[in-house]
């Protein structure tokens, strides 16, 4: 293990420029082989077979070669047998919120009131990245988040993307509201959307006249909406900023997108079990998708009619699709979701597609979730294809800088690595 | 290929080969007769009563797979030959040809013994979800160790075929974790039977659930009443057991007081005073009965348990009454004292990187079944799951991923071996199925690739050596529940 050590040691260091030698490289125009990434600062300056401006050290032989990017000195990663990709993207997540899950005191995902509507609410607000969940994740190749708040009620509050380094809400929260999360509490989906219709039309209400409303002159608008909620949904009404909604049911969805179109709403869904059953009309909509496909079974009257093969058909009839893996502590199996759905029949481009670049897309982070030149360096170095289980992450590099690979979980295992034997230090004891 | 899709039965009844006997049920080591009493008593509760059809048995000679026996090496252009149900010789080359049987080529695919899952609750918390369907924790007394996990069993469980897809032979469905006692598992094969009786895997010693930790204490806590801590959750324990001590004397005394008056009936006694009279069994308790058989070593105790503590605290209680346990599950922190679950011979069955959810699973990291192995011990890979028990396969790949990045090097084959032979043994199955050797039960499976792979599938799933599942579009669904809702154009 001597080896890991140095290996975290050597990777922990910034440098303002890496360079990763001949590499599998994934980028939007397909899989490059052989090829040379650059990193400066935090883009992507360059990828490809033979680069100006590189200067390539190659006369240590079997060492590290030293690297020079247009005159500035370079960390250099040898990338022979190696695969780059775009760091993951976890969506529908509660990374750096939840530390465990079933103690109220270290969950700050759920807000644990009664209000029905906390359209105010802003998730990354509890975002904390000394979170056991920022790093376990970020080890297994998840570099940024988008972050949902949980609860009960019709609207949790706001989505934010964060990145999974730094150590200060400052500088790792991206944005704080890249879309709205809405629940569907009632039993009745017919009731559901009835509230939704009731709460956008009173945002509406709120929105043409706001000092009416300070002033009592509205009639009673909902209930359970304060002024706060109700400016705060007022870019939702607009279609400005899309809203999360769960429906898995085919019928859900297609009476959903009837309402949302009615109502002017950009949405997404999340769950979308039967997706594939009104694939045409989630098309037709242009309305993303996010799907797990590790969950496979009526285990809800919602997904009696799920299949293994949702996210192939739902990509195959033109649907933008977000794989989730329905977990914050381990959004690392996020590669064996998109590895299923490839067993599953969808394109491995397109999968690796469906946890990096598309969900950064459809959540307003277009500068991240690609590997191409102009982009923000966000690069994972994979031994071997990043959808299998047996590949290993190597290297971790988030907005330029390369990231450690120890975590609370690495540092137990070498307390008990050596058995028997208490990983505490020896007391002296009186004789 | 079969001509038919018909599923095998149970043949511990009916069919190919010879019903298990009681004695053959005893010779799973009571460790004295009054066990072997019991356990005859309980077989007049275990009696099958729904008509089993017989299913057709195909031999067949499989040739040109790599075969990963658990047993030992991996073959490659490996053939295993199977006849009456059963494995009847395995090699690597050339196949023996074998008179009536089929020859099966499996060039470039992979032959692995079924997959087998320790820890399940499919059919007693049944898909879909719905309080109906609640039938897994009886909740109503902290320890009710009469009660079987069969009983509940809902056979028409939609998920049962799923599991049989990814390659699941045989699986443990446990009661849940609320009680500290929380009843008989019951091993089973999952198979579309109506009753759950004919689901049970043939000759499978007797288990019983029990729970530590957090789930006991919050269930009952909750309700105002023992246990709420984890020092009620022991007295709770312990308690149980020095019950079913005393109910084991009074056993033993009536059994020797028997003999004295069987033997009095062969040689009477002259004196009419001195002649003894028949005596009466004392009163049977199904609660104190299955306590009983744990301390005869008849029924294997598994025991959810997260915490290395709450771990050593169980092995306490075990060494005070004398019995084994057989696998701790969940065993979150297996890894803290590896050493000691490998010299006391109990399985831990894990997941591959379940964490956080709750306290006792805070301390949970990914290598875990990994320095079990590593430190000689026997790790298990378990769903706990519908989902994730359709693809153990993969669970077992991401742990033993987990132990190569830790720097254990362990091979693939052990990795196998946590979701067949050990879950095997965990069971007390490993004499029938668990690995691909001559004499055990045909229980095997294709897969498409490696079957550590994320893109490998189950291409033909064997119990007993009849084909039970193929992905094929013409085959009805098991189940009642999956029958039905089609559209009209």
């Amino acid at each position: 293990m001597i080896g890991a050590w140095l290996w975290w040691g050597a990777t922990a260091a910034w440098a303002a420029c890496t360079v990763i030698t001949g590499a599998e490289v994934h980028t939007p125009m397909g899989v490059q082989k052989g090829r040379t990434v650059v990193l400066s600062g935090d883009e992507v300056a360059a990828v490809g077979l033979q680069l100006s401006g590189l200067t390539l050290d190659v006369r240590g032989g079997e060492e590290t070669p030293a690297a020079a990017w247009q005159g500035v000195p370079c960390e250099v990663v040898q990338g022979a047998g190696k695969v780059l990709t775009p760091g993951i993207v976890a969506v529908d997540s509660q990374i750096g919120l939840v530390e465990v899950g079933m103690e109220e005191a270290a969950n700050e995902a759920d807000p644990h009131t009664a209000d029905a509507v906390r359209a105010a609410l802003v998730a990354t607000d509890a975002y904390d990245p000394r979170r056991s969940t920022v790093g376990v994740n970020r080890t297994h190749g998840v570099t940024h988040a988008i972050v949902s708040p949980g609860g009960g009620g019709i609207v949790q509050g706001q989505v934010g993307a964060v990145r999974l380094s730094g150590a200060r809400q400052a500088e790792v929260v991206l944005a704080e509201a890249v879309a709205m999360s809405a629940g569907m509490p009632s039993r009745s989906w017919a009731e559901a959307l009835r509230q939704l219709r009731e709460l956008m039309a009173d945002v509406r209400a709120y929105a043409a006249d706001p000092a009416g409303y300070r002033a009592g002159r509205l009639r009673p608008l909902f209930p359970e909406a304060s002024a706060l909620d109700l400016a705060a949904l007022v870019p939702v009404a607009r279609g400005e900023v899309p809203v999360v909604v769960t429906a898995d049911r085919a019928a859900e969805i297609e009476a959903l997108l009837r309402v949302a179109d009615e109502l002017g709403l950009s949405l997404v869904i999340r769950g979308a079990a039967e997706g594939h059953l009104v694939a045409d009309a989630l098309a037709e909509a242009e309305v993303p998708v996010i799907v797990d496909p590790l969950v496979y079974g009526p285990g809800s009257f919602d997904q009696v009619h799920g299949r293994p093969d949702n996210a192939a058909l739902l990509h195959q009839a033109g649907v933008s699709v977000l794989l989730s893996a329905g977990s914050s502590h381990n959004a690392r199996v996020l590669r064996q979701s998109a590895g299923n759905a490839v067993r599953g029949g969808l394109p491995h481009a397109a999968a690796l597609h469906a946890i990096t670049a598309e969900p950064a897309r459809v959540f307003g982070q277009k500068d991240r979730g690609e590997l191409a030149v102009g982009r923000i360096a966000n690069v994972v170095v994979w031994s071997g294809d990043p959808l299998e289980l047996t590949t290993q992450v190597e290297h971790v590099i988030i907005e330029g800088r390369s990231v450690g690979l120890q975590t609370r979980q690495t540092e137990l295992l070498e307390r008990y690595r050596t058995l028997p034997g208490s990983p505490l230090p020896a007391l002296p004891l009186p004789e | 290929m079969d001509t038919s899709r018909r599923i095998p039965v149970p043949d511990a009844e009916v069919g190919l080969r010879p019903a298990v006997s009681l004695s053959a049920l005893l010779a799973l080591a009571p460790a004295s007769a009054v066990g072997g009493v019991l356990e005859a008593e309980e077989t007049r509760g275990a009696q099958i009563v729904e008509a089993v059809p017989e299913w057709p048995a195909v031999d067949r000679v499989f040739t040109g797979a790599t075969v990963w026996t658990s047993a030992g090496d991996r073959l490659t252009g490996g053939y295993v030959v199977v006849q009456g149900g059963r494995i009847t010789a395995v090699g690597e080359g050339a196949a023996p040809s074998i008179e009536g049987a089929e020859v099966v080529s499996l060039e470039g695919k992979h032959l692995t013994p079924g997959l087998i899952d320790t820890h399940s609750h499919l059919g007693v918390y049944a898909a879909p979800h719905a309080t109906a369907h609640g039938d897994g924790n009886e909740m109503t007394a902290p320890t009710t160790p009469g009660v079987w996990a069969e009983h509940s069993v809902w056979p028409q469980d939609p998920d049962f075929e799923h599991a049989v897809a990814g390659g699941i032979t045989a699986l443990q469905i446990l009661p849940g974790s609320a009680n500290l006692i929380g009843g008989r598992g019951a091993v089973m094969r999952p198979l579309p039977t109506l009753g759950s009786r004919a689901m049970r895997f043939p000759g499978a010693p007797p288990t019983v659930k029990m729970a530590c930790g957090e789930n006991p204490k919050r269930v009952y806590g909750n309700k105002h009443r023992a246990p709420s801590t984890r020092m009620g959750n022991l007295r709770g324990q312990r308690q149980a057991f020095l019950g079913a001590e005393q109910y084991l004397r009074k056993w033993k005394a009536y059994e020797e007081k028997r003999g004295r008056w069987e033997a009095q009936q062969d040689d009477p006694p002259r004196k009419e005073k001195d002649r003894m009279k028949k005596p009466d069994p004392p009163a049977r308790d199904l609660d104190k009965e299955t306590l009983a058989l744990v301390l005869e070593g008849v029924v294997l105790p598994q025991i959810h348990c997260y915490r290395a503590d709450d771990m050593l605290a169980m092995l306490q209680v075990a060494k005070e009454f004398g019995f084994s346990v057989r696998s701790f599950h969940h065993a979150t922190e297996a890894y803290k004292i590896a050493d000691v679950l490998a010299a006391e011979g109990v399985a831990a069955s894990v997941w591959p990187e379940w964490w956080g959810f709750k306290m006792e699973a805070n301390d949970a990291i990914p290598a875990n079944a990994a320095m079990v192995a590593a430190a000689g011990g026997r790790a298990v890979i378990h769903s706990d799951s519908a989902i994730t028990i359709q693809r153990l396969n993969q669970e077992a790949a991401k742990a033993w991923a987990s132990g190569q990045q830790a720097g254990l090097e362990l091979t693939e084959e052990e990795a196998m071996r946590w979701v067949t032979l050990n879950p095997a043994w965990a069971l007390g199955i490993d004499d029938e199925t668990g690995s691909i050797e001559v004499g055990k039960r045909a229980d095997l499976v294709v897969w498409d690739g490696p079957p550590l792979s994320v893109y490998s599938t189950a291409e033909q799933v064997f119990i007993d050596g009849a084909l039970v599942y193929e992905p094929s579009a013409e085959s009805p669904p098991w189940s009642d529940f999956a029958v039905g809702g089609e559209v009209a154009p």
